[in-house]
């Protein structure tokens, strides 16, 4: 899916690049995007570890939603020649999702006779910040509306809070335990990947207009912690819409 | 764990509210721990200079400064993190000096960035009210609730009033938040042995969780984690020591304890004996409700290797009977288990193994704890019959509640001992007769021996209750019971339980055990025809009317 939706992008930008749009109506040389917009696409992500408990193996598993959130998105464009032009991007996701976990603890008193806890703790972050460099074909304007189709790298970095311990309380006979909560800690990946995307803007005065971003970026982030990797998918749709600088 | 809970809700909410918002923001914001272990050349030449900044900046305050008494010329140095002279909860430094006053080590932990207003909207003053309405304690003159920056789970601060109260159940450390009066955080203070989990192989060679202490450096046989002390001591063949401490005149000591220096335990006996009784005390919480021998969670002491199993051969037949092939509890919370002989000596053509190794032993001897404390059965003629084989129902009940039923080693059957005492055990609920004891009323023993027969005549009781379970026919009356079946056996525990515990009388005879059995049917399964009948049919078969 990854290498398909890359070369769909780069065949479009490739079939386009006979076209001379500058010939028709100047195209800016400059370009600014400034967007506040939506990740609509959510994801999830599972983790499993174990520790030592009361002389046994403890196991969590834990379940990681990714919701839907809001997006802030800046962009900077170069076009230097006929169509062509370069561009990078930055964003910035942002979301608190509930992790579902589920714990298996050991008896204190006997062997083989596990305890099943299982609750939702809140407020667990997820941050995601993309640098999108980006091959940028600009369509022909139409009337004051412009198209850049925009494709290539990019380097996502997240930020994920992961369960590092599970609470729970219990008494005697300890036959039960009670889910309290979670411990978590920040831990970070990056990993490059790729996006694909258009931005249309409508200019309503000579340097400044309006616009919309839809952009597909992806990447598989492994985080690492205590030595157990988790491999998360990063990215996903990006729609917004903002200020558009033209120079 | 968490210890986290209001306090005061309903009485302090009008002041709490008043303070709250008139308070500075008492939370800081998430910081970054920094724990040091500095004892590398690099290392402690980054941490002296951070720590002497500190000091100079006054972030650390001088807490403690000592010669070092193992080392000459060392001296070591512990400094205090502080915001404003509040301390951090736990965030200290430890600087080691040689004679030449250069650092040789720097260990501690401290927090970087740490923003909290330091000033508390509490007085001290009013924590003490708090603290008294609370506890009912009224904290003395030298007991100032000390002002404390109190580092969270969430990486925040909170600042915070601690202070020690001590009730007669513990010595516990409070944490008041010093804006609003809330308990944010109370943990035992009391400096006790800690409970730990340990492994350990039993006299059969079966491996379980055993519940230890630490202490010292080493493992000892104290259950911190049931409600009551369970303790086990190991008196290494020292007789006379255990006949001081059984008499009374010096109690077990802390060298008493049996113990392990890793917490894999291996030594059979003990491991048992220090299981067994938790297991005992479990079966007659979970079953009946029971904490304990006396109901209160009295303190349960095991010992074990009274004598020295190599020494059988010169022991007198007294000290062979009662501490070789014995089992016996002494009252007061107090079992003794016996050394067994060593595996090549075989005894009445048996073999004994170390008496704590079967769990039916153990829940016996445990249960004439409860009898002593309960029904108080006399120890002679027929109470003292009831009274051994309402050890000996208990005993197999609990074998059953743990284990599957069977024939061999580790499994639940209804004959005493056979896992130790081998081939055969000692008594069968199901057979009295094939160990040569009376299983009906008619052929009871009447002599003056064993105490006149409380052993002998045990199995017509503990018989009636194996027929009122299992069903069958008594040997002696050639009667049938219809039983109420091994699936329902925890509804004729309880019949039996209630009976001995609470509607026997101390001079008891059989009769009254039958009357009393079906009452307590009565009492706890009214109109429930199958148990009385079964309990009716049993009794009679025994030739008890």
């Amino acid at each position: 899916m990854r290498y398909l939706t890359s070369t769909l992008g780069l065949i479009t930008v490739f079939t386009l690049l006979g076209a001379d749009p500058a010939a028709a109506q100047p195209l800016p040389r400059i370009t600014i995007a400034v967007n506040a917009g939506y990740q609509p696409s959510t994801t999830s992500f599972d983790d499993r570890f174990t520790f030592d408990l009361n002389r046994e193996t403890a196991s969590v598993e834990t379940d990681y939603p990714v919701e839907a959130g809001p997006l802030f998105d800046a962009g900077f464009g170069y076009r230097f020649w006929k169509g062509l032009g370069a561009g990078i991007a930055f964003s910035r996701f942002s979301v608190d999702s509930a992790v579902q976990a589920e714990a298996t603890l050991p008896h204190p008193l006997f062997f083989q006779r596990n305890r099943q806890i299982s609750g939702e703790t809140g407020g667990l972050t997820r941050d995601e910040t993309g640098i999108h460099i980006q091959a940028q074909y600009h369509l022909a304007p139409f009337g004051g509306l412009y198209i850049v189709l925009a494709g290539g790298p990019s380097v996502l970095d997240i930020k994920q809070s992961i369960v590092t311990d599970v609470n729970f309380t219990e008494e005697f006979p300890f036959d039960t335990a009670t889910y309290v909560g979670v411990d978590s800690q920040r831990v970070t990946g990056t990993k490059t990947g790729f996006n694909v995307g258009a931005d249309v803007r409508w200019m309503f005065a000579r340097h400044i207009g309006v616009g919309g971003l839809v952009r597909y970026s992806h990447a598989t982030v492994d985080l690492t912690r205590n030595g157990r990797t988790i491999s998360v998918d990063a990215g996903g749709m990006q729609v917004g819409g903002g200020i558009r600088l033209a120079f | 764990m968490p210890h986290r809970s209001p306090l005061l809700a309903g009485l302090m909410a009008a002041a709490a509210t008043a303070l709250i918002t008139s308070s500075p923001p008492l939370r800081g914001q998430e910081t970054r721990l920094q724990q040091i272990a500095a004892v590398t050349p690099s290392d402690l030449r980054s941490w002296d200079a951070q720590v002497d900044r500190r000091i100079r900046s006054r972030e650390l305050e001088l807490r403690l400064e000592r010669e070092d008494t193992l080392i000459a010329g060392r001296s070591h140095t512990r400094y205090q993190q502080t915001v404003n002279g509040v301390p951090i909860y736990g965030a200290s430094v430890a600087r080691q000096a040689d004679e030449k006053g250069v650092t040789v080590s720097i260990f501690g932990d401290l927090y970087e960035g740490v923003n909290v207003a330091t000033t508390p909207a509490l007085s001290s003053d009013r924590v003490r009210e708090l603290i008294t309405a609370r506890t009912g304690v009224v904290l003395g003159e030298g007991r100032e609730p000390r002002l404390t920056i109190l580092p969270r789970k969430d990486g925040t601060f909170t600042l915070v009033y601690t202070a020690r109260v001590a009730t007669p159940e513990d010595v516990t450390l409070y944490f008041i938040d010093a804006g609003t009066g809330a308990i944010v955080d109370q943990r035992s203070d009391a400096k006790r042995q800690v409970s730990s989990v340990g492994v350990g192989i039993g006299v059969l060679g079966e491996r379980k969780k055993v519940s230890s202490s630490s202490q010292s450096g080493t493992y000892v046989g104290s259950d911190r984690l049931r409600p009551p002390a369970i303790e086990t001591y190991d008196m290494r063949g020292n007789l006379n020591r255990l006949l001081l401490i059984l008499n009374g005149f010096i109690a077990p000591v802390a060298s008493d304890f049996a113990s392990d220096p890793d917490n894999d335990w291996t030594d059979g006996a003990n491991v048992d004996a220090h299981v067994y009784a938790g297991y005992t005390y479990d079966y007659y919480f979970k079953r009946f409700g029971r904490r304990g021998l006396d109901d209160r969670n009295i303190r349960m002491r095991s010992f074990t290797h009274p004598v020295n199993r190599d020494d059988f051969r010169t022991a007198s037949l007294d000290v062979l009977g009662t501490f070789y092939l014995n089992a016996f509890y002494a009252g007061n919370g107090i079992m003794v288990y016996g050394e067994g002989l060593p595996p090549n000596i075989t005894f009445g053509g048996q073999r004994w193994n170390y008496l704590a190794g079967s769990l039916d032993v153990v829940a016996h001897e445990l249960t004439h704890g409860v009898t002593d404390y309960t029904s108080d059965l006399i120890y002679e003629n027929e109470s003292g019959a009831l009274n051994e084989a309402f050890s000996d129902i208990m005993g197999v009940s609990t074998v059953f509640f743990y284990q599957q039923p069977g024939s061999g080693a580790g499994t639940a059957d209804y004959v005493i001992g056979n896992d130790v005492i081998t081939p055969g055990g000692i008594r069968s609920l199901a057979d009295p007769l094939s160990f040569g004891d009376p299983d009906n009323y008619r052929v009871r023993f009447t002599g003056p021996e064993d105490n006149g027969g409380v052993h002998i005549n045990s199995g017509i009781a503990s018989h009636a209750f194996y027929l009122a379970i299992e069903g069958g026919t008594n040997r002696t009356s050639g009667l049938s019971v219809q039983g109420i079946g091994a699936a329902n056996r925890e509804q004729m525990e309880k019949v039996f339980y209630r009976a001995f515990t609470q509607l026997l009388p101390a001079n008891a005879r059989f009769a009254t055990a039958r009357a009393a059995t079906l009452q307590a049917a009565q009492d706890l399964y009214p109109g429930n025809n199958p148990i009385a009948n079964a309990l009716t049919q049993a009794w009679t078969a025994v030739g008890v009317n």
